[in-house]
């Protein structure tokens, strides 16, 4: 029981700890709100457990690797919404005022627009946020702690080779 | 005495017969006369039982066998002491509890390395959908890039052929 306590502050803490460090946090916590929305949040605390895991195969020991410099992650996810469109561009208009984000690439096709954006000190980056809207679904992801960007790009590479179902899990109903 | 009469006392003590007399007769005399007809077995026999009653008892024999009884219960003692029971109790506890706790250990690890995996594997397809969408741009950006070079061209060659 003193355990849980201890654990349970520990969490509280860093998590508090970083309120700030993410866009989600700062802009959209009225989405966090939405029971429409699906909320994915992966905490640095977490992060710190998958030390005990051992990466089954290439992609997911450079997954390990990749996740090794970040303190977190987390995720806005909305299905079917009744605007997408609109949803996204609110999204990009909210991150657009604050000029600590510079926009790193967007893709805007018939099927759906993506925007990436990072917000970096020096050669860091701190924190890579991406907005999709699509025609179904509106998603907002950011990840945050030390980004390397090489990195993540080589994942769907060595993912493509395998063959892997990588929406799998978040297409679950997870929380 | 003869070593017929000897025999024949052997004889009867065998079938036990004897008063207590001609045993001690017959263990004094077959001890000190030889006969080859003789089993010699039993002569080692009364031999053995002779010098048995030979032995006597000296005087500190009381002593020693008291001695050896109280050592015997001063290891006793140890056992009936307090201290010691209760150092056995604690043990017991001890190993009671920490069996307990290791077992909760063990199950709070396996929840653990549990819990570690399915966020793992949400932090992949995170990371797998953001990598994804990010080659998507780059194929985007390689096909623009190579559009580009290809109008280039035809611009250079119509250019030229003016």
């Amino acid at each position: 029981m003193k355990k849980l306590t201890v654990i349970a502050i520990a969490m509280m803490w860093s998590v508090s700890s970083m309120a700030q460090d993410n866009a989600i946090t700062k802009y959209f916590s009225k989405y966090v709100a939405d029971t429409s929305f699906t909320k994915v949040t992966v905490t640095s605390k977490m992060f710190s457990l998958f030390t005990e895991i051992e990466g089954e195969d290439e992609a997911e020991k450079e997954v390990l690797e990749a996740l090794s410099k970040l303190k977190g992650i987390k995720v806005l996810r909305s299905e079917n919404p009744t605007n997408p469109k609109s949803l996204y561009m609110g999204a990009v208009g909210t991150i657009d005022k604050d000029s600590s984000y510079e926009e790193l690439m967007s893709v805007e096709d018939g099927d759906e627009n993506v925007k990436f954006l990072i917000r970096d000190k020096g050669s860091i980056i701190n924190e890579l946020l991406m907005v999709v809207g699509g025609k179904e679904e509106f998603i907002i992801m950011s990840l945050f702690g030390e980004i390397d960007l090489k990195q993540i790009a080589k994942l769907s590479k060595v993912m493509k080779m395998k063959g892997m179902n990588h929406l799998k899990v978040l297409d679950s109903d997870d929380e | 005495m003869e070593w017929k009469q000897i025999k024949q006392l052997a004889d009867k003590y065998w079938k036990a017969e004897t008063t207590p007399e001609e045993e001690r007769e017959l263990k004094k005399h077959i001890t000190s006369s030889y006969d080859s007809t003789m089993d010699q077995r039993e002569v080692e026999y009364f031999k053995t039982l002779s010098q048995f009653s030979s032995q006597k008892l000296t005087d500190d024999f009381d002593d020693r066998f008291f001695a050896n009884i109280e050592k015997e219960s001063k290891v006793r003692n140890i056992y009936q002491h307090k201290w010691f029971q209760l150092a056995a109790s604690v043990l017991l506890v001890l190993g009671v509890v920490g069996g307990f706790e290791f077992q909760t250990y063990r199950s709070e690890q396996l929840a653990r390395q549990q819990e570690a995996r399915e966020a793992f594997e949400v932090a992949k397809s995170a990371l797998f959908m953001v990598s994804e969408k990010m080659n998507k741009g780059s194929q985007y950006t390689m096909d623009g890039l190579s559009k580009f070079e290809e109008t280039h061209q035809k611009i250079k060659i119509q250019n030229y052929n003016n």
